[in-house]
């Protein structure tokens, strides 16, 4: 991506927004805070675009920045409805999301994180491993228990080369 | 056959949300910058403790015989500005021209919960029907730029969290930023939520300001810290209203609004330690030795963030396996200009990296920034056990400062904690 116009932002956002909000919503089960946080991450990455645009992976530190807010989202809304009382429940995802959350529901939380990353935001092990802040080794080993994790919850899940 | 690429291809081709359009980026931009200049601004806004027990208790004052009139204050003589209304035992001291209500706003909050009274700047209505019924989302809608609204609620005592009241209430905040008020309001504020007992009865406490708010923050604050609370009636139903008024304590609403400088923001950052705080402190050693409390501010996977109560943001702990490895403190903008904390060296939040250099001229001051960051580490000796990084803002002067174990403190460079 190239200069730092408002179009050449915006277009960017415009590609890496089905994604990001799906990748979150897919690791959270919940579209209010993926689409908060989506919001969040691309309005942070809006205000240092002139540094965000020249990263190795400006995709990578969005991702980091929108799975932070969500993860901080969360506790903050849990600690709302305590301080209210109030026993709504999160929306649930319609559609093609709602099917992915249902199969990558039954993930422990880091192992959901690493999938939805590889698989919807499409990003490498080197770039999940940027966002989770791990190793890269740490990646493959976490994606691997994830797949048996899910052949096991469904006996007929596909596992998809790296490529 | 599931195939998660083809799953996720299908997901995102559908995503579950459209995205915002560019202008509403920009105004999260526009308000995330307010809010730092505004969170700046409220550590110097903050009572006294002397303040605070000046107040007297006004349960049991001469007034409890008087009248009930619900909704009308009395003529209060001195001072002119500020009268004090009270429901459910729950006294506060109000500034002129401010409305009062103790009806309820928030229909859909569980039956534990009820909304005390409210006090605001701009006329205060109930729930209107639409969405958001436990948030009182229309008194939210209708607040202005330079508004001001504080909802008091009862709820169990056994469901708070935060410990009994000791510290004045604006000094117990929670976080800015009360995210399910905004997002059910079409209204532009800052919000806070916070929890308290007192009297063996519980409270959670909603404050609104709006971006133009100004010094009328200083009202806020003097109007939450006056808050007095008498035992009360028990949860269920709601009790009768009962608005009795008297004139407030003069030490109350005339305290000046800005208050003395925090002494924990004097508190000089060596590589191990912030004043008597020390890398390798509990928590609950930090805690004993600033003399306050420290709360946690988030927590990570294998990382969590504690603060100072009363710095809000500008002084944090990274705690690790029980223990503070990394200090970092900042400095915000306030309407008395910047307030910032140092380095024992000397060098400030604000100066130029020059500074830095020449500050530790007999250290190892070596580059290690990021591609996002720029940033300078400090260590005494090049196998020094602690370091200091700067970290450098985009006009090349320091933004914040982070010491502790190395090299832990290098590591301090992601968004919020990883």
């Amino acid at each position: 991506m190239d200069g730092a116009s408002p179009v050449a932002f915006e277009e960017w956002y415009r590609s890496l927004h089905p994604r990001l909000v799906t990748a979150i919503a897919a690791a959270t089960g919940d579209p209010d805070v993926a689409a908060e946080a989506a919001d969040e991450a691309c309005s942070r990455a809006l205000e240092r675009w002139d540094r965000v645009r020249l990263m190795g992976s400006p995709e990578a530190w969005t991702y980091t920045v929108g799975l932070n807010v969500a993860r901080r989202r969360f506790r903050r809304r849990r600690r709302e409805h305590e301080l209210l009382r109030f026993e709504g429940e999160p929306g649930a995802i319609a559609g093609p999301a709602g099917e992915l959350w249902a199969v990558v529901a039954v993930l422990p939380k880091r192992q959901r994180e690493a999938v939805v990353l590889r698989h919807v935001g499409q990003l490498t092990e080197a770039e999940v491993a940027e966002v989770m802040g791990v190793a890269r080794g740490t990646v493959s080993s976490t994606l691997r228990a994830a797949y048996q994790a899910l052949r096991t919850a469904t006996d007929d899940l596909e596992e998809v080369s790296d490529g | 056959m599931v195939d998660l690429d083809e799953l996720a291809g299908r997901a995102v081709a559908a995503p579950p949300v459209q995205p915002s359009s560019l202008a509403t980026l920009e105004h999260r931009v526009r308000q995330r910058r307010r809010r730092r200049r505004l969170a700046g601004a409220v550590p110097l806004l903050a009572l006294t403790a002397a303040v605070v027990i000046a107040v007297p208790r006004l349960v049991g004052d001469g007034d409890d015989d008087a009248p009930v009139v619900a909704g009308e204050p009395e003529q209060d003589p001195s001072p002119p500005d500020w009268s004090v209304r009270r429901a459910a035992g729950v006294s506060v001291a109000v500034p002129s021209g401010w409305e009062f209500t103790d009806d309820d706003l928030t229909p859909a909050a569980s039956g534990h919960t009820r909304v005390v009274w409210a006090v605001g700047t701009d006329p205060i209505p109930g729930y209107d029907g639409e969405a958001c019924a436990h948030q009182p989302t229309a008194a939210l809608d209708r607040l202005e730029r330079d508004g001001a609204l504080v909802v008091l609620f009862e709820r169990s005592p056994a469901l708070s969290f935060t410990p009994d009241r000791e510290d004045p209430l604006w000094a117990m905040r929670g976080d800015p930023n009360f995210d399910d008020a905004r997002s059910c309001s079409t209204g532009d504020f800052d919000s806070w939520l916070f929890g308290f007992n007192d009297e063996a009865r519980g409270f959670s406490m909603l404050v609104a300001v709006g971006p133009d708010a100004g010094r009328r923050i200083c009202d806020v604050e003097r109007l939450v810290n006056s808050v007095t609370v008498a035992g009360g009636d028990e949860l269920d139903g709601r009790g009768s209203a009962n608005s009795e008024t008297s004139a407030p304590s003069t030490a109350a609403v005339d305290a000046p609004c800005t208050g003395p400088r925090n002494p924990l923001l004097d508190l000089p950052l060596g590589h191990d330690h912030l004043g008597p705080v020390r890398v390798g402190m509990t928590i609950e050693q930090a805690a004993e030795a600033l003399g306050e409390d420290v709360v946690e501010k988030e927590t990570g996977s294998g990382c969590a963030l504690y603060r100072p109560i009363s710095t809000h943001n500008m002084i944090e702990f990274r705690v690790d396996d029980g223990q503070i490895v990394v200090i970092q403190v900042q400095g915000v903008a306030t309407e008395a200009g910047l307030a910032v904390l140092a380095s024992e060296a000397g060098v400030a939040v604000g100066d130029a990296e020059e500074a830095i250099h020449e500050a530790y001229a007999d250290e190892s001051v070596v580059d290690v920034s990021l591609p996002a960051w720029r940033r300078v580490l400090v260590r005494p000796a090049p196998d020094s056990a602690h370091a200091t990084v700067f970290v450098l803002g985009s006009g090349g002067t320091v933004g914040l400062m982070q010491a502790g174990i190395y090299p832990e403190v290098e590591q301090q460079d992601r968004e919020g904690c990883a």
